[in-house]
């Protein structure tokens, strides 16, 4: 080959495109002519460079007007500006939305509750053969609530008690003072279970019939008429399903209450795995500024505020030893007082639970005040007292 | 489209006719790529728009490849202004005569690959054009010998008529040697040669020739090459090791 090899050819070989054959031809050229092989090496030595071409370049060889109209990096910078700015409306939405949410549902919850408890009509007897012909009539709006209910039913629980750490306590201080003006509500809770165990079963197969009765009639017309008798029996279904749930997380909020104070918190936060639908960081950020509930693993408890354990008397905070055991006392709630008889050594000598205390919970506060330590005094019995203040700062 | 894609089925029909039976599975792959680029390519669209005239289409064209077009420049010249001037030189030749050059571009390689190559190419015509057709001597810095005595020092060392005779025997071994040397590569086949004269005399890597040369273990067949040209230059040596390292000695002072 006489001839040098074509521009052509030399980037199609660079390229690895050609056919064997042509390819050993180009090679056996390469090999001999020392211009083609020199034009290959540069080729290739370019080819690895990354270098870019300075802008100056550019601006010269389109002019002016195309350089000053190519705002590639400020347009980027718009769109990233968008969407941070759409970033931080969604979050905004989210977060606004979720608790306007939840405010609307728990008032909604707590209507419907007083209205089930107050005036929950008697169903009469004979209400299987009634509520078939009423539901074609049910509106196609209350039907799709019905519908979403146990949905709505696992999320309910998760916000409503968010609120208990401050006003369930008042509610328990209310308690131990002898203040049982809360017991209409036992009552009520009473009375629910009641309504549980005879209206529960009707409505249930009442509801089932409905739901057949719902794809014959669902294009049926509402009649308003049916639709206030028919309500109350779905409130009444509705509230008195939370009780008959199917596991601990479904239990009325005063039991789950009840509970909380005898100390099994378990019950109390187990309701970290209803809400499940928001997670990672989004959960975790909800959950820390206590608008909902922390992702599995992590207490609500260990992210709301604590009530701080003050001791007043004849020693302070400062003659712990080990002030470390308290962090350990979330069973010691508002309300809840000790106090504790203080032998010279430091050790507590006795315990005495103040006011109306539950067997089981004195005796545990006995146990825990008992492996308290204080310092060292000369006086042979020091008096202290134990309570729980409601300011955060000791 | 239809014309870009017919020019790349034409173009793969070409090259894979006379061995079908070798068109294995890689080839087919390559071929359905070649299909795909057809359709999918953007530096056909670009190419198609540039020749029915649209100027946006140029302007896209400069923006896109104009780093190919400045790697191959700075491979020859350093100045700024230079390579402005070259830069510019080789996109009027690119846009004249109604893109002439780029018409004649037939998609057997990458664009930019043979972008590259006519850069090349149109630099080294322009820069020789004005410098002459060793415009590499160029860029030789001149050191003043006022300024580095060391340089006198040097030339007076080999000024000696022992030095000189020393010199000259040392250039009549490597002289030889350096034919036994052409002699031996000249046994060898077409891709060990090329691959030792890019890996040797031309400086590229190992890695990069053995992508070039499509070689599964470039290190091993230079091995294997190496010991090839060792056992025929010792079929034909006259001198012993210690001469042969004599005549290479001082090649690293010049």
């Amino acid at each position: 080959m006489n001839n040098h090899i074509t521009g052509e050819d030399l980037a199609a070989y660079v390229d690895g495109v050609l056919a064997d054959g042509k390819k050993a031809e180009l090679e056996s050229h390469f090999s001999r002519c020392p211009e083609c092989l020199e034009a290959l090496a540069e080729i290739v030595d370019i080819q690895s460079s990354r270098v870019k071409v300075p802008g100056e370049f550019l601006q010269q060889a389109l002019g002016e007007k195309q350089a000053a109209r190519k705002p590639v990096l400020p347009l980027r910078l718009v769109f990233e500006i968008a969407a941070a700015l759409l970033v931080v409306v969604f979050i905004g939405y989210f977060f606004l939305g979720n608790n306007r949410f939840r405010q609307a549902e728990s008032s909604q919850k707590e209507k419907a509750a007083a209205t089930a408890s107050q005036s929950v009509p008697p169903l009469p007897p004979d209400v299987e053969k009634t509520i078939p012909a009423l539901a074609g009539r049910v509106e196609p709006a209350e039907t799709a609530k019905t519908k979403q209910m146990p949905v709505e039913k696992n999320a309910m629980p998760a916000a409503v008690p968010i609120l208990l750490p401050e006003r369930k306590l008042e509610q328990a201080a209310a308690y131990k003072d002898g203040d049982f003006s809360l017991a209409d509500e036992k009552a009520r809770r009473e009375e629910g279970h009641k309504l549980e165990e005879t209206v529960v079963p009707m409505v249930q197969a009442a509801e089932d019939k409905m739901n057949e009765a719902e794809s014959v009639h669902s294009r049926s017309a509402a009649a308003p008429a049916s639709a206030g008798t028919v309500q109350p029996v779905l409130a009444a279904r509705s509230r008195a399903a939370q009780p008959a749930g199917k596991g601990k997380t479904d239990a009325p909020l005063t039991t789950r209450f009840e509970e909380y104070q005898r100390g099994n918190e378990e019950l109390y936060h187990s309701r970290s795995t209803e809400m499940a639908t928001v997670d990672g960081a989004m959960q975790l950020f909800l959950a820390a500024t206590g608008r909902a509930v922390a992702p599995g693993g992590i207490a609500m408890a260990a992210l709301a505020p604590r009530p701080t354990i003050r001791i007043e008397g004849d020693v302070t905070w400062a003659d712990l030893s080990d002030p470390g055991l308290l962090d350990g006392w979330s069973w010691f709630k508002k309300g809840m007082i000790l106090e504790l008889e203080i032998a010279g050594a430091g050790q507590v000598t006795a315990v005495i639970p103040v006011g109306q205390w539950e067997r089981s919970m004195a005796a545990r506060a006995e146990k825990a005040a008992r492996q308290l330590t204080f310092s060292i005094s000369e006086k042979k019995s020091r008096r202290a007292r134990i309570f729980v203040s409601g300011s955060s700062s000791n | 489209m239809q014309t870009i894609l017919a020019n790349n089925l034409i173009i793969h029909c070409d090259r894979y006719k006379g061995n079908v039976r070798k068109l294995d599975n890689y080839r087919a792959f390559l071929v359905i790529i070649g299909f795909m680029k057809g359709f999918f390519d953007g530096d056909a669209r670009l190419l198609q728009a540039l020749l029915a005239g649209d100027t946006a289409a140029w302007q896209k064209f400069i923006l896109q490849y104009s780093n190919f077009i400045y790697r191959a420049i700075i491979k020859y010249t350093d100045g700024y202004d230079e390579k402005m001037a070259v830069y510019l030189h080789i996109l009027e030749r690119l846009h004249e005569n109604r893109f002439e050059r780029l018409r004649r571009f037939a998609f057997q390689a990458k664009l930019s690959t043979w972008l590259t190559v006519v850069s090349r190419r149109l630099a080294l015509d322009f820069l020789r054009s004005k410098y002459g057709r060793d415009f590499h001597l160029k860029k030789i810095r001149v050191v003043s010998i006022d300024a580095e005595p060391d340089y006198l020092k040097l030339l007076a060392d080999t000024a000696t008529p022992e030095k000189e005779m020393a010199a000259g025997e040392r250039h009549e071994q490597r002289l030889r040697l350096e034919s036994d040397l052409q002699r031996a590569m000249a046994a060898l086949s077409d891709k060990e040669r090329l691959a030792v004269q890019l890996v040797y005399f031309k400086g590229l890597r190992i890695k990069e020739v053995g992508k070039l040369l499509e070689l599964h273990s470039a290190y091993k067949f230079l091995g294997r090459t190496l010991k090839k040209i060792k056992v025929e230059m010792e079929k034909r040596t006259r001198f012993s090791r210690i001469r042969v390292r004599d005549a290479f000695e001082g090649e690293a002072h010049e």
